[in-house]
């Protein structure tokens, strides 16, 4: 079958061995790539209750069938393991140049499994696999261990790899690429340090296999200038994501102070304008043309690559309103290996926790000097930084008082960068999100702003299960960035003939949810299997804060959720999903979905719901 | 007086950021802001007095519109 390479490269580093296996053309059907095939792998190999940290949890590393060929932004690759943050299934979505390579060198998916017992790395380069010492790198930072690395190797390879962070286990480390492209928000970065492996380096050298080139090269170049002629196309080069600052914070949605509020009074001082007079250049991933990643420079002199989501969390959200300031925490972040969402979250709640003593360390919103040595204490698990590289959930559970009630997450991860007072339908997207509380499945505040904010409706529901299947379906089992399609329009019906073109099979956006659905009830059993009795609905709340405490300031002064109105929105959520008032999945659903070995091995864990 | 802001590549498009006018008597937005024609609905969030609005909307002195884009977040 052409579109896919139809193999997996697995490497075991206990063992220090290697070797290739095929997958069967119906489970790429059926699963497709990215998240779907990681998903499907985890489900299979992996024994319920391991440690995520142990060599019995596996890293997998997965391409989709557009990864890398001749299209819309389509350097992008899956990261997934059980997550070491929340306990479940844990995955992140990350651009780069690896990605391009893997699927060259002939490969849809990595497998790693085991752990050395010394630092290494490997390097892969089509058939040849080595695992090669790291011991020289261990400890030094991703940019710096990238520019030696590509010393050693050349330029033309693709790098994932992990800093410090990632080294010492920190619950929300993550996988970096190219000074600064970072994924796997639920501790990827930590598992792979957990296996002692500093990074991974791909050449590859053949063509990709596609079915039909010369169409897909044709569509390609369509979707490639409609994307340029999008009226928002030059305002989008300009500021990418970071003019999300100022439309938050007219709509009350921008994280500030630990979540208290929606606006922040300082806001024009990190936003896109602020950017565009520091900005010095712009970065992006392969095969994109409306790259996003706008490098300033920071307060200390260095480049810093920003966009809307670290500045909001590690500005407005701790309380500090400097862009350059901003700019040197997510700089450290990058080189640190640490996710900036999570990171911004923990400071913020540092900071509140010290506000409340209920830690004994003094730490005032907005200190800039304060907040940055704790992300080094973080990375390197010094002093108070060893309770705060658990995440807010655990640090919540140790410091107690009602600290679990304003810990910024959902099943363990950190909210993303929306305040939900004000925004039902954005909390049940982090609520359900299939990894933790994260915007990547469903982003749906546009869209309730512009319907109305305070109902709490069926179509809401709807919506956000339309965009879970797309986001957190479609294009994370093609594997392909989303926001050609969501920033300037891109009309999904590109997606479905590149991945005719592709692969030769025809798939309507119906066949496509299908698809979405099975893996969204394959993650959810996954989760469940590892919660076992102690799963409940209350997995889906997202933080307690939102239904408690109203927005005090901001034109919505006064907001709040009301739980008995968004356990009714989750009701119609599982319904929707076939799933039962627990949010099981039914045994008919998983039938229904060719989940049917799924649904006998869930049953040894679970009552199933018919 | 109404007040307008413009956020993002609307705030380009419509080449200011913030405005405020007067207005005789009340009127349709678009018929003060005809720019708006060039900009299709789906591209577009109006809100009036926090409210979603659309460009047909009727406006009176004291109004305050928000006109800013359909964005998502990454
Ligand atoms: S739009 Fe941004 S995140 Fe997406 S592929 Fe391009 S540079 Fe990467």
């Amino acid at each position: 079958m052409k579109g896919w390479n139809g193999r997996i490269l697995r490497i075991n580093l206990s063992e220090r061995k290697v070797r290739t296996q095929n997958i069967d053309s119906e489970v790429l059907l059926k699963f497709i790539g990215g998240r779907g095939l990681a998903a499907k792998i985890l489900w299979d190999e992996l024994e319920p209750g391991v440690d995520p940290l142990s060599p019995y949890n596996k890293l997998i590393i997965a391409a989709g069938p557009l990864t890398g060929i001749v299209g819309p932004s389509t350097g992008k690759l899956v990261v997934a393991a059980k997550s070491p943050l929340t306990g479940g299934y844990g995955d992140g979505n990350i651009g780069t140049m690896a990605s391009v390579h893997l699927r060259k060198a002939g490969y849809d998916a990595i497998i790693i499994e085991g752990t050395s017992r010394k630092p290494v790395y490997i390097y892969i380069e089509d058939e040849a696999v080595d695992i090669i010492s790291a011991e020289g790198l261990w400890g030094r930072d991703t940019f710096e261990t990238e520019r030696l690395l590509k010393e050693i190797h050349g330029k033309d390879v693709g790098v994932l790899l992990i800093g410090p962070a990632g080294e010492n286990r920190v619950r929300y480390a993550t996988i970096i690429s190219q000074e600064g492209r970072s994924g796997g928000r639920p501790g990827l970065g930590a598992v792979m340090g957990s296996k002692k492996l500093k990074a991974i380096i791909i050449r590859g050298t053949k063509d990709i296999p596609v079915h039909d080139k010369a169409e897909l090269v044709k569509t390609a170049a369509q979707a490639y200038s409609d994307i340029k002629k999008a009226p928002q196309y030059d305002f989008w080069m300009r500021q990418g994501t970071m003019a999300t600052i100022e439309w938050s914070n007219e709509n009350s949605v921008l994280p500030t102070t630990n979540f208290r509020e929606g606006v922040f009074d300082y806001y024009r001082l990190i936003d896109g304008y602020s950017m565009e007079a520091a900005k010095i250049t712009q970065r992006g991933c392969p095969n994109c043309n409306m790259t996003c990643g706008n490098v300033v420079i920071d307060a200390e002199g260095d480049l810093s690559e920003l966009d809307y989501e670290n500045v909001a969390m590690l500005g407005s959200n701790i309380g500090l309103g400097h862009l350059g300031k901003v700019a040197v925490l997510n700089k450290l972040a990058d080189k640190l290996g640490l996710d900036t969402i999570s990171l911004g979250n923990v400071l913020g709640f540092a900071m509140e926790a010290s506000e409340k003593k209920l830690i004994d360390e003094r730490i005032e919103w907005g200190d800039y000097k304060k907040a940055r040595e704790l992300v080094l204490d973080i990375a390197y698990r010094r002093g108070i930084g060893d309770l705060l590289a658990e995440g807010t959930k655990r640090i919540a559970e140790k410091i107690g008082g009602n600290s679990i009630e304003w810990a910024m997450q959902v099943k363990g991860l950190e909210v993303s960068a929306y305040d939900c007072h004000a925004a039902p339908a954005m909390a049940l997207a982090y609520g359900t999100s299939p990894i933790g509380a994260h915007h990547k499945d469903a982003w749906v505040i546009s869209w309730e702003v512009r319907t109305g904010r305070f109902d709490y409706t069926r179509e809401k529901v709807e919506k956000v299960i339309e965009l879970q299947r797309i986001r957190g379906g479609i294009f994370e089992t093609l594997v392909a960035c989303r926001l050609p399609w969501i920033e300037l329009g891109l009309k999904l019906e590109y997606y479905m003939k590149l991945f005719k073109h592709a692969t030769g099979v025809s798939m309507t956006l119906q066949d496509y949810y299908t698809i979405a659905d099975r893996v969204y009830s394959l993650i959810r059993a996954f989760w469940v299997r590892e919660y076992k009795e102690q799963w409940s609905r209350k997995m889906d709340y997202p933080p307690m804060r939102w239904f408690k405490e109203p927005l005090t300031k901001g034109p919505l002064k006064g907001a709040k959720l009301d739980l008995d109105k968004y356990d009714q929105m989750l009701s119609w959520y599982y319904e929707i999903r076939g799933w039962d008032e627990r949010g099981i999945p039914r045994k008919s659903t998983l039938e229904k979905l060719g989940l049917n070995d799924v649904a006998k091995t869930l049953e040894k864990y679970v009552k199933l719901s018919q | 007086m109404v007040k307008i802001r413009a956020l993002g590549w609307i705030a380009e498009k419509l080449g200011f950021r913030e405005r405020e006018i007067h207005l005789d008597k009340p009127v349709k937005i678009i018929d003060f802001l005809p720019l708006l024609n060039e900009i299709s609905e789906e591209h577009l969030i109006i809100l009036v007095n926090n409210e979603p609005a659309d460009k047909n909307t009727i406006i009176k002195n004291e109004d305050k519109i928000v006109l800013m884009p359909v964005v998502s977040g990454g």
